[in-house]
Formats: C-alpha cells, sequence, structure tokens
C-alpha cells in the first residue's frame, strides 16, 4: 500500500516536473523577448510591454502555483515511511530539482523587473505604469491603447499612400503606351501618303550597297598584291 | 554514492549505539567519558561521508548532533565549529536551518567574547537573506549586528563595509532617512583617509539620489553642503547629474530628466540599484505635477 502510493506521488512529481521545466523555458523567452522590443524603434516600444506583461504576468502565477504544488508533493513523499536508500536518495533529487527550478524562477522575474525599470527610466514619460492605484494604471493603459489605435490610423495612411503611388504609375504607363501607339500610327501614314520618298529610299540602298561591293573588290586585289609580293 | 550513504548510516547508528549502552561499574568508573569523545568522533566521519555523497540535510543534521555533544562534553569552541560546517551544509538546502545554526554558533562565540567570529557569522546570515527579496528586513538587521560587532572590535573597514549594505538595502525598502545618515557617516568617514576618500563621490552621489527621492530643497542644500565637504565632488559627473536633475526637476521637465540620465547611463552603465532609485524619482515627479 506505501508502495504504491509512494509511486503514484513520484509519476505525479515527475510528470510535475517536465511541465515546469517547459513552462520555465518559454517563462525564460519571453522575460528576454519584452526586453528586445525595446531597441525596435517607437511602435516596438509602445506595443510589447502590453502583450508581454499580460502574458508574463499569468506565467508567472501559473509557475508558482506550479512550484507550491510540487513543493507539497515532494512533503507528503516525505511523510511516507522512507523504504530504503533510494528512496532516500530519490526524494533528495527530487528537492534538489525543485531547488532548482525556484531559483531559475527567482532569476528570471529579477531579471525582468529590472529590464522593466530600465525602460521606463530611460524613455520618455506619461506611458510608465505605475503598480500605485488600479485607476492610474487605468489610465495609462488607456493612454497606450489611444496611442496603439493613433499607430493603427497611420498604418492605414501609409498603406493607402502606396496603392495611390501604384495606381498614378499605372496610369502613367498608360499614356505612355498610348502616345507610342501614336507615334507609330503615324510613320505608318507618312510611308503610304509618299511613295516618292520610298522609291529614293530605295535608291539610296542601292548606292550604299554599290559602294560596298567596290570597297570589297579594292580591299581583296591589294591583299592579294601583297601576298604575290610577300612569296616572291 | 551509495556506498558512501551506507557508511555513513552505519556511523550514525553506531554512534547512537556508544551513547546509549550502559556499561559496568568499572567501565563507568574508568571510561566514562570517553563514549561521547567516540560518539562524536562517529557524527563528525558520518557528516563527511554524506558530504562526499552529496546528501546534505543529512550531514547537517550529523554535524547539529555533534556540535551538541561537544556543548554538552564542554567544548564550546569545537560546538561552534561544528555548528558552522552544519550552516555550511544547510545552506545549500534549507536557509532556515541555516540560519538557526548560526544563532546557536553565535550564541556561544558571544559568550566567549569573540565577537569578529560572531560579525562574520551575522555577514553570512544577512548574505543568506539577501537573495530574496522578502527577507530584505532581516538582512538589513543582521549586517546593523554585525557592524556594530566590529566596531566594537574597532574593525572599521569592516563595519563600514556592513553599513553600506545597510543603506543600499534600506533604500530599496524606500527607507530614505536610515540611508541617507549611513552614507554621509560613511562619507565623512572615508575623507578622513587618503586612500578612501575617492569612494567618497559615490557615497555623496547616493545620499544626493536618497534626497532627491524624499524633497528637492533638501537635495539642494545637501548637494551644497558636499561640495564644501569634499571640493573633488564638485567636479564630477555625478554632482553635475545632480544639479541638472534639481533643475529639471524644479521646471516640472519630465524629458529633460531622461535626456540628462540617458546621457549619464551612455558614459557609464547605471546599475539596478540606481535604476530603482531614479525611477522612483521619475514617477513621483510624474504623478505629482504642479498646479501652478
Amino acid at each position: 500500500m506505501g508502495g504504491s502510493s509512494y509511486d503514484v506521488l513520484r509519476k505525479q512529481a515527475r510528470s510535475l516536473e517536465n511541465e515546469i521545466d517547459l513552462k520555465l523555458v518559454a517563462f525564460s523567452k519571453i522575460g528576454a523577448g519584452s526586453g528586445g522590443g525595446g531597441s525596435g524603434g517607437l511602435g516596438g516600444v509602445d506595443t510589447s510591454p502590453l502583450l508581454g506583461e499580460h502574458v508574463f504576468d499569468s506565467l508567472s502565477e501559473e509557475i508558482e502555483q506550479m512550484l507550491e504544488k510540487l513543493s507539497s508533493l515532494n512533503e507528503s513523499m516525505s511523510d511516507l515511511p522512507a523504504s530504503g536508500a533510494a528512496a532516500m536518495h530519490t526524494l533528495q533529487r527530487h528537492r534538489e530539482i525543485l531547488q532548482g527550478y525556484r531559483q531559475e524562477f527567482n532569476k528570471i522575474c529579477a531579471n525582468h523587473t529590472m529590464r522593466i525599470e530600465r525602460e521606463e527610466l530611460l524613455r520618455g514619460s506619461g506611458l510608465a505604469t505605475s503598480s500605485g492605484s488600479p485607476s492610474i494604471s487605468g489610465l495609462n493603459r488607456r493612454e497606450m491603447y489611444l496611442k496603439e489605435s493613433g499607430h493603427l490610423n497611420s498604418a492605414s495612411h501609409l498603406v493607402n499612400d502606396q496603392i495611390n503611388i501604384a495606381i498614378e504609375t499605372r496610369d502613367h504607363l498608360h499614356a505612355q503606351r498610348q502616345a507610342f501607339k501614336r507615334l507609330q500610327t503615324r510613320f505608318n501614314d507618312i510611308s503610304n501618303r509618299f511613295p516618292l520618298i520610298s522609291s529614293l529610299i530605295q535608291r539610296i540602298n542601292i548606292k550604299k550597297r554599290r559602294d560596298s561591293l567596290i570597297l570589297g573588290a579594292v580591299i581583296g586585289f591589294c591583299v592579294i598584291l601583297l601576298l604575290l609580293y610577300a612569296f616572291n | 554514492m551509495g556506498d558512501n550513504e551506507q557508511k555513513a548510516l552505519q556511523l550514525m547508528a553506531e554512534a547512537e549505539k556508544k551513547l546509549t549502552q550502559q556499561k559496568g561499574f568499572l567501565g563507568s568508573l574508568f571510561g566514562g567519558s570517553n563514549k561521547v569523545e567516540d560518539a562524536i568522533e562517529c557524527y563528525q566521519r558520518a557528516g563527511n561521508m554524506f558530504k562526499m555523497s552529496k546528501n546534505w540535510t543529512k550531514a547537517g543534521e550529523c554535524f547539529c548532533e555533534a556540535a551538541t555533544l561537544h556543548a554538552r562534553a564542554g567544548s564550546r569552541h569545537d560546538a561552534g565549529t561544528c555548528y558552522v560546517d552544519a550552516s555550511n551544509c544547510y545552506k545549500k538546502v534549507d536557509v532556515e536551518s541555516a540560519v538557526n545554526c548560526l544563532m546557536k554558533s553565535i550564541d556561544i562565540y558571544t559568550d566567549m567574547g569573540r565577537f569578529t567570529m560572531a560579525a562574520k557569522h551575522h555577514q553570512s546570515i544577512a548574505e543568506m537573506y539577501e537573495s530574496d527579496p522578502n527577507n530584505l528586513a532581516k538582512s538589513i538587521q543582521h549586517y546593523e549586528q554585525a557592524a556594530d560587532y566590529f566596531k566594537g572590535e574597532e574593525s572599521v573597514s569592516s563595519a563600514n563595509k556592513c553599513m553600506l549594505k545597510v543603506a543600499q538595502y534600506a533604500a530599496q525598502l524606500e527607507d530614505y532617512e536610515k540611508a541617507i545618515s549611513i552614507y554621509e557617516q560613511v562619507a565623512a568617514s572615508s575623507l578622513e583617509s587618503s586612500l578612501l576618500k575617492y569612494s567618497a563621490k559615490e557615497y555623496f552621489f547616493r545620499a544626493a539620489l536618497c534626497h532627491l527621492s524624499v524633497d528637492l530643497l533638501n537635495a539642494q542644500h545637501a548637494i551644497e553642503k558636499y561640495a564644501q565637504q569634499y571640493p573633488a565632488f564638485q567636479d564630477s559627473r555625478e554632482f553635475k547629474l545632480i544639479k541638472v536633475l534639481c533643475e529639471n526637476l524644479e521646471e516640472q521637465n519630465i524629458e529633460g530628466f531622461t535626456e540628462a540620465v540617458k546621457d549619464y547611463d551612455s558614459i557609464s552603465r547605471l546599475d539596478q540599484w540606481y535604476t530603482t532609485i531614479l525611477l522612483r524619482i521619475k514617477k513621483a515627479a510624474d504623478e505629482d505635477p504642479d498646479l501652478r
């Protein structure tokens, strides 16, 4: 009876430790990530503390509850009658794991607090989420929501401007195509209306071809003479 | 690991057996005092074996038993030493038990008149407590007690080190008056030494920031007084920062305050304590606008 309840408690403790480990990894990423947005510009600064803070707080409470539960599980295991050195060693191992998790949790919380305070100190005023009365906190949060809404409106305006630029470019391309088409039409009209120009162009081409032939013949003759002189 | 633990458990059982067994008439006449010493030796060996197998709780228990037996046998110095060994083991797994062992050791050393050892152990207790934000008040108490014992033994530098810790944590707990008086006291004593006077700048800076947390006018008077006490402080960057912060706070200029802190931080980084104090000053100025 004692052995089976001990095994049940041990399985619960082991599964709870795995859950806490996964949560601590996510917690560490959130704790580090909420500071990363600080150097990403105005939008990053103003948006990330809201989401990061909320998720950070909820995860913090969740992990704290899990640690308390694991602590009570360890106490329950230690209250059972000890059935040998191996069980005591396992219990010691569980206790060390709990202590390591608690230290890591405290360190992540301290780092997060330090980063938040630093951001609030070195940033402009008016947006600090003070931990005083809830009305002031709500007011600051409302201001942040208003600012976020303003940013969304600005983004919408920018996108509209981009669309307008694209439409203007398309219109310009259309006008250019019309102009080239008109030019081609005019050239076709000219060539159809005046056949004399066409015959003149043909004569010019014939004369150019004759000049090319004469030049080629003269060059060939000179080359042949040069070869005869070279080989004699 | 298990082998050491098994040996340690056997040694514990052997020690308990030595204590409880009844000797004969001749044994009680001639060998009465040896059983306690043998039990102490067994307990100490068991504690060392538990240390090797990293079973810190059991090791602490063994050293506590050895210390109790030492106290019963009248060896108070050895009892104190064993309590310190036990606290070193408990420190890794259970802070409260470690503190209890050190308190027993401190009682022994104060009875023997060895205040320097008692002060060092108070300092150890305070260092254990300072890693937990909820126990900063206890840490302050133990640092103050350690500083008092050090002053009694004329160890001024150790006392000042403990008092600086008290001031730092008192300011974190918003007890600015105590922090200010300690910083001014330590700065005044530092100015008397030609080697330590270069640290007075930092102490005056911290005291001025604590004044700023309380009241602006007091801070302005304080920095004038500090400049008279230590003329080199007037040329330092810390003094210039405090001046600029006072001007910006007088004009309710939070942007100027932020810019001044940013400029100072870009050259010499502010650590966590300065960040916390300056943020409190900024929040107080932001939430209390002048309605003139």
